[in-house]
């Protein structure tokens, strides 16, 4: 047995010795959907090594890292378990393996994700003191904001990855690798269907400025603030998503 | 003699073609349960059409995912649960006929052929889902250009055929995810690895489950009617896969007996942490049984003939054997690993099957069908020794199985597979074993041969099966052929999601599934008496695109 493994089942007596039974009936739960759904991605030690996992683009995340893509926290943080739970209903985008398990019932879904986090014990023992990014009221379309924020993807180099066209075309497109050497594609920004953390404004904006631990994409907290963050969001809608609904007003 | 360049410039230009034509395509059209999870395809295949564990999980589960219960009757349908795939192979082939006699249909005996043609050109349309709580269904229709064998010749005919069409009612008992289904339609049986999705072509099925008794009709991995009770069980990191089915055992068609056909599917797999990655074992078992009038090439005596031969010669025949029965069972195992970097999936199946392959011909009795008495047949009307019959029985015994290897090289993209395929055939008519002698009058005008002054040879009725007749190896002319094999190799690059070029050379020792020519080019039961195994050696490459949308 992994030496890791031991530790999960440590840990998981640990937590019934302290929280009681009922929290190790809901890890208990949690590990059993776990390998019923989840390990051939992810692998049963969650370190994104399943037995599916060799033959995708994109790998299964390994979360004995810590390290999640879609956060609504700040860069280096531990997700919310309802950033968890969000993933896990939604699932990624098209071009991510990782399905959409919205029939999964909810106390499944929270039950594995409370498995899923004694693969980090360590990080996700800081969980609660963990920030939240907020999200200021979106700034109008205006001509000057839709410039201003192409001016920013130049200047902030975004183009590096994504393309002058945003369709993942430029320089460092067939570069990029994750933080576990893993070869990443970033997506096309004129398909917001390959949006891994969804294509609605806030969404956009949250991915902006909490960045996608792990991979490439870095956190633009600290580098805009929040109207040249919105600036950003309101060019690439415009110029990659639906100009139409996001013409300058 | 200079070879014509005309075909050379075809197949490159076609290759070249498709090529362009692949390259044109930036769509990212997904077939079925893709599209309708928003994934791509490699989440639930290795290289379509095969299943990695997920899909196999997602499958297992009623086409839903893993753990889940969907509850989406049809009109909830964001999208068409339609999908859709093209296909058309070109084949470089060399054929090596050693047989004395017999050539293959259509070509002159003894000798090489060199064919190189398109072929397999089609398509299949599948439709399928979750249609409301716990129910789910999967049709397929093919609509394929298939080779066939018409007056003794090579050919080939389009038709439209529904591959499988099928319900499937899920987590009986509120069993929990997938642990009790029942399915009724007509399905695929749960087999260890499954000719529908395999990643080698129509050129390299796994053999060992279509091997039959010269006059037996079921193929192991042929659509079934009936019910199948099956389901998955988690234990931890084990779970365990099981189908016990009851069918017709006819390949969807009609059954005409009492007797009923099972099959039963039984396998464990655990997932490991490390360098290997999963591993399963399991075995299967089907027994069955098939009315002898539903056997192909039998002259099962008619309510007609029966009356002949009781007005003409006084002879009463008691029909008391009506039934053919044959068993499977085998034993598999795969394992899944990742060495150096690439996974690997290694496979294996072992097999071994009987055939009562009961022969209706009756010795004792006179010939009986078309030609009769004409063209100088004349009925073995001296032969009648007895109104009692005799039934020949020729019990038809055979193992083998394959072994292989597929190999993710590039994941999504580069895929290398490799399988060895086996038979070995304990009786077939053509051995010495059983089936002696030529049964036939019509054999008697047959020349199968020249002897050393160049005189033709003929074979007379209840002459010697002559032993080279389905073997005459080069090596050891007299030796019988009881044994099948193919080794293939294979490339298949995906261009494009839904495009898949496939590049496969195999290389086989004797041809198995020998169609068989009609009655007027030879006599049906002596072609199918040469046994299902005859000595016509080849090899190929063969390029297939595949478009799935």
């Amino acid at each position: 047995m992994p030496l890791i493994h031991k530790f999960n089942l440590s840990f998981i007596l640990l937590a019934a010795f302290i929280f009681g039974q009922d929290d190790a009936e809901i890890l208990s739960a949690g590990k059993n959907i776990y390998l019923q759904s989840c390990a051939v991605c992810h692998g049963i030690s969650g370190k994104g090594d399943g037995v599916v996992a060799g033959n995708l683009e994109v790998k299964p995340r390994n979360f004995t890292d810590g390290k999640f893509k879609v956060r609504s926290t700040r860069s280096g943080q531990v997700p919310l378990d309802e950033d968890l739970y969000k993933i896990l209903s939604r699932g990624m985008g098209h071009d991510n393996a990782m399905p959409p398990w919205s029939h999964l019932p909810v106390d499944d879904k929270h039950a594995v994700i409370a498995y899923l986090k004694t693969f980090s014990p360590k990080k996700f023992g800081r969980q609660d003191r963990a920030k939240v990014v907020p999200i200021p009221p979106r700034k109008s379309t205006s001509r000057e904001s839709i410039a201003a924020g192409k001016q920013w993807y130049m200047d902030i180099e975004c183009w590096k990855c994504h393309g002058i066209t945003g369709q993942a075309d430029g320089p460092s497109t067939k570069t990029l690798k994750d933080a576990w050497d893993n070869k990443i594609v970033p997506p096309d920004l004129s398909k917001p269907w390959l949006y891994i953390a969804g294509s609605e404004p806030e969404d956009i904006y949250r991915t902006l400025s909490t960045g996608l631990t792990g991979s490439a994409m870095p956190a633009l907290e600290g580098t805009l603030n929040e109207d040249q963050t919105w600036d950003l969001v309101n060019y690439l809608l415009h110029e990659f998503i639906d100009p139409g609904k996001n013409a300058p007003r | 003699m200079m070879k014509s360049k005309k075909p050379i410039l075809l197949f490159r230009l076609t290759f070249f073609g498709l090529i362009f034509f692949s390259s044109l395509s930036h769509l990212k059209a997904i077939p079925i349960f893709a599209r309708q999870y928003g994934k791509p395809c490699q989440t639930c295949h290795v290289s379509e059409p095969k299943l990695n564990a997920f899909g196999e999980l997602f499958r297992a589960n009623g086409y839903q995912l893993p753990g889940t219960i969907e509850d989406t009757p049809p009109w909830t349908w964001a999208k068409v649960k339609l999908a859709g795939m093209l296909h058309e192979m070109a084949v470089d082939r060399i054929i090596e006929s050693n047989m004395r006699a017999v050539p293959p249909p259509g070509l002159p005996s003894g000798g090489e052929y060199h064919v190189r043609s398109f072929r397999d050109a089609g398509g299949h349309l599948w439709f399928g889902g979750t249609m409301g709580k716990k129910l789910s269904f999967l049709t397929s229709l093919g609509i394929e250009q298939e080779f066939n064998v018409k007056s003794g010749r090579f050919g080939s005919e389009s038709h439209a055929h529904w591959d499988f069409a099928f319900f499937q009612y899920n987590n009986l008992f509120n069993s929990g995810t997938g642990m009790a289904n029942i399915k009724f339609g007509s399905f695929e049986l749960e087999l260890p690895f499954s000719n529908l999705r395999r990643l080698s072509s129509a050129l390299a099925p796994y053999e060992v489950y279509r091997i039959r008794g010269v006059k037996g009709a079921f193929n192991l991995d042929a659509a079934q009617v009936g019910i199948s009770f099956n389901g998955l069980k988690h234990f931890g990191m084990n779970f365990l896969r099981y189908e016990l089915a009851v069918v017709n055992g006819t390949n969807g068609n009609f059954d005409t007996n009492v007797e009923v056909d099972t099959y039963s599917r039984l396998a464990m797999t655990r997932m490991f942490d490390g360098m290997i990655k999963q591993f399963r074992i399991g075995g299967l078992f089907y027994q069955g049984a098939q009315n002898l009038r539903d056997l192909s090439g039998n002259p099962y005596p008619t309510a007609d003939m029966l009356a002949y031969w009781d007005d003409e010669f006084g002879i009463n025949v008691h029909i008391d054997q009506d039934l053919s029965h044959f068993y499977r069972w085998g034993v598999d195992v795969s394992a899944d690993l990742e060495l150096l970097g690439y996974p690997i999936n290694l496979y294996s199946q072992y097999l071994v099957g009987h055939d009562d392959d009961i022969d209706m011909t009756n010795l004792n009795l006179p010939y009986f069908g078309a030609g009769a008495g004409e063209g100088g047949h004349t009925p073995h009307l001296g032969k009648i020794t007895s109104s009692d019959p005799v039934w020949l029985v020729r019990p038809f015994d055979y193992n083998g199985g394959f072994v292989g290897a597929d190999i993710v090289v590039l994941p999504t993209k580069l895929y290398l597979i490799t399988r060895y395929d086996w038979v070995n055939l304990e009786n077939q008519w053509g051995d010495p074993v059983n089936g002696e002698e030529i049964r036939d009058d019509q054999s008697a005008s047959w020349i199968y041969g020249e002897d050393d002054d160049g005189n033709p040879m003929y074979l007379d009725f209840g002459d010697p099966m002559p032993r080279g007749m389905t073997g005459n190896k080069k090596s050891d002319p007299d030796d019988g052929q009881t044994a099948y094999s193919r080794m293939t190799f294979g490339i298949r690059y995906h261009l494009t999601q839904p495009v898949t070029l496939i590049y496969e050379f195999a290389t086989q020792d004797n041809l198995f599934g020998f169609p068989e020519p009609g009655p007027n080019m030879y006599n049906p039961d002596w072609v199918a008496g040469m046994g299902r195994t005859v000595n016509v050696d080849s090899y190929w490459h063969m390029f297939m695109v595949m478009f799935a949308f």
